[in-house]
């Protein structure tokens, strides 16, 4: 294994036992009723793990997420390559994107209800909501930005339209693409999290609330570190990728 | 080694060339007027002028990347419009790598586009990178080469096309003054193993007093030839040759043409 990717794992380890150590300290402090200790916590998630019910749950989530993260990444890079490519329907529309991204978006929720109802359509299309914009912004962007001398250089080598888009213009803009889908990573967990906290009768989002309603502050802990540990993961792993793709 | 590039019997003829930039817009901007230039089969000719004359909208024109606003540029008799013709290959000022290929890939990037069988691509990118000196880097990316291994790596791209005109746009002007004479070594070598012809804009005189057979000096914009100079260098020549009299006294010449358009440039720009 390679001196920096042992350095890597090293820091992990570090932070991960700072992290730890405070939060038993905090445990103690303000008491297990109210912040449940790490082991604590840790024997919640294994037993939820051996519970049908949180295995339902995690698995609506998980569907529901799997669904609203490949629709506001392909949504998101089909928009951004529009808006980017085409002047003036950057300029129409663009405006807009920025607009969601910066209003809180629970108070389009209604819209959202109205339009999909109740159910896993809702807490999708809100997931999409928090995760696409960000993609399409920043997609475009990269488009805009992109470096008119590839397209001079693709020109000389005679390259038709379509092979300018694949082999040139997409591994241009993939970095950025990859930093965007970082970003979408977690704000459309986010968003189907909240979908499901507010109009769902499963999924994570809808357990934790009822677990704050019932004062169940294990599982409710176990609910954080589990999404803690899978938004990192993703993030850390698109965080790679990218690195190598800059390199 | 045998090279993998063949003789080549390029010849360039433009006639009557202009280009205007926004035409029909009260911020037009004339940037040529009236070229007319003949480049006979494997020449090379070098085009100076002061900033902003035209000389890279020249060569874009020449490249087929825009078309001129009146005139025609034909090559080996063909007129050139609206598309790079074949056998002609562009190295330009800007780093045109692609920072997410190796060198190997790069090179041989347009050839892959072209559908050449496999062999042939490895033949002639091996040779080039040979040529340029790349073949240690050939499995680096562009962002851990210098500026000038990086210029090497668009030549050798250019080269493996084995093109019969070379247009070069000022493509050693971010370099360092030592980098560019040995990369001028450098193009001399390619110049007389392909017997392409080649265009070279730069703003360097030296650089084109050196590389030459003819250089061309244009006027401030909107850009026309004032005078050609002939170098009269043999073709077997190298750096060495900015130490002979000769040289200084084409510089000088040269810069004798140029001093008053860059002097009318640099007044336009100063009341602008």
């Amino acid at each position: 294994m390679k001196r920096e990717s042992l350095h890597g794992i090293g820091d992990l380890a570090l932070a991960s036992l700072v992290l730890v150590a405070g939060w038993e300290l905090m445990s103690l402090l303000i008491g297990a009723d109210a912040l449940p200790a790490p082991l604590q916590t840790a024997e919640r998630i294994v037993a939820a793990f051996g519970q049908a019910d949180f295995l339902g749950d995690l698995a609506a989530t998980g569907q529901a997420y799997a669904i609203a993260l490949a629709l506001a990444m392909s949504g998101g890079v089909a928009l951004g390559l529009l808006f980017g490519g085409w002047t003036e329907v950057g300029e129409t529309f663009e405006p807009a994107m920025h607009v969601i991204v910066a209003i809180p978006k629970v108070t389009l929720y209604p819209v959202i209800l109205l339009l999909f109802g109740l159910g896993d359509p809702a807490k999708i299309a809100f997931g999409v909501l928090h995760g696409l914009p960000t993609v399409t912004i920043m997609t475009a962007g990269a488009i805009r930005t992109l470096k008119p001398i590839y397209r001079k250089a693709a020109l000389t080598m005679r390259l038709t339209p379509r092979n300018y888009a694949v082999h040139v213009l997409l591994p241009a803009v993939a970095p950025e693409i990859l930093a965007s889908f970082r970003i979408c990573f977690a704000l459309t967990l986010l968003g189907v999290l909240v979908g499901e906290m507010f109009a769902s009768s499963r999924g994570l989002g809808h357990l934790l609330m009822a677990s704050i309603g019932v004062n169940d502050m294990p599982t409710v802990m176990a609910i954080v570190v589990l999404l803690f540990v899978f938004a990192g993961a993703g993030s850390t792993g698109l965080l790679t990728a990218i690195d190598r793709l800059r390199r | 080694m045998a090279s993998a590039i063949p003789a080549s019997a390029g010849a360039l003829s433009m006639r009557g060339i202009s280009h205007t930039y926004g035409t029909g817009n009260h911020r037009s901007v004339q940037a040529l007027d009236r070229i007319d230039l003949d480049i006979a089969a494997g020449e090379f000719f070098a085009v100076i002028g002061p900033s902003g004359c035209g000389k890279s909208t020249l060569m874009e024109i020449v490249a087929g990347l825009i078309a001129p606003s009146a005139g025609r540029v034909t090559f080996e008799g063909a007129e050139v419009r609206g598309a790079v013709p074949d056998g002609v290959g562009v190295v330009f000022q800007e780093d045109a790598s692609f920072p997410w290929l190796s060198v190997r890939d790069n090179v041989a990037f347009g050839l892959r586009q072209s559908g050449l069988p496999q062999t042939e691509i490895d033949k002639r990118v091996g040779y080039a990178l040979e040529f340029m000196g790349l073949d240690a880097f050939a499995r680096h990316h562009p962002p851990q080469l210098s500026g000038g291994m990086r210029q090497r790596v668009c030549i050798a791209r250019t080269l493996v096309q084995q093109p019969r005109l070379i247009l070069l746009d000022e493509p050693f002007a971010a370099l360092d003054q030592q980098t560019r004479l040995l990369m001028g070594e450098e193009l001399l070598r390619l110049w007389r193993e392909t017997r392409a012809t080649v265009l070279l804009i730069t703003h360097a005189l030296d650089e084109a007093a050196m590389l030459a057979d003819r250089v061309g000096v244009m006027s401030a914009r909107p850009g026309c030839f004032i005078e050609q100079v002939a170098t009269g260098w043999p073709r077997e020549r190298d750096s060495k040759i900015v130490s002979e009299a000769r040289f200084g006294e084409i510089t000088a010449r040269l810069w004798s043409s140029l001093r008053a358009e860059s002097l009318r440039t640099l007044g336009r720009e100063s009341a602008g």
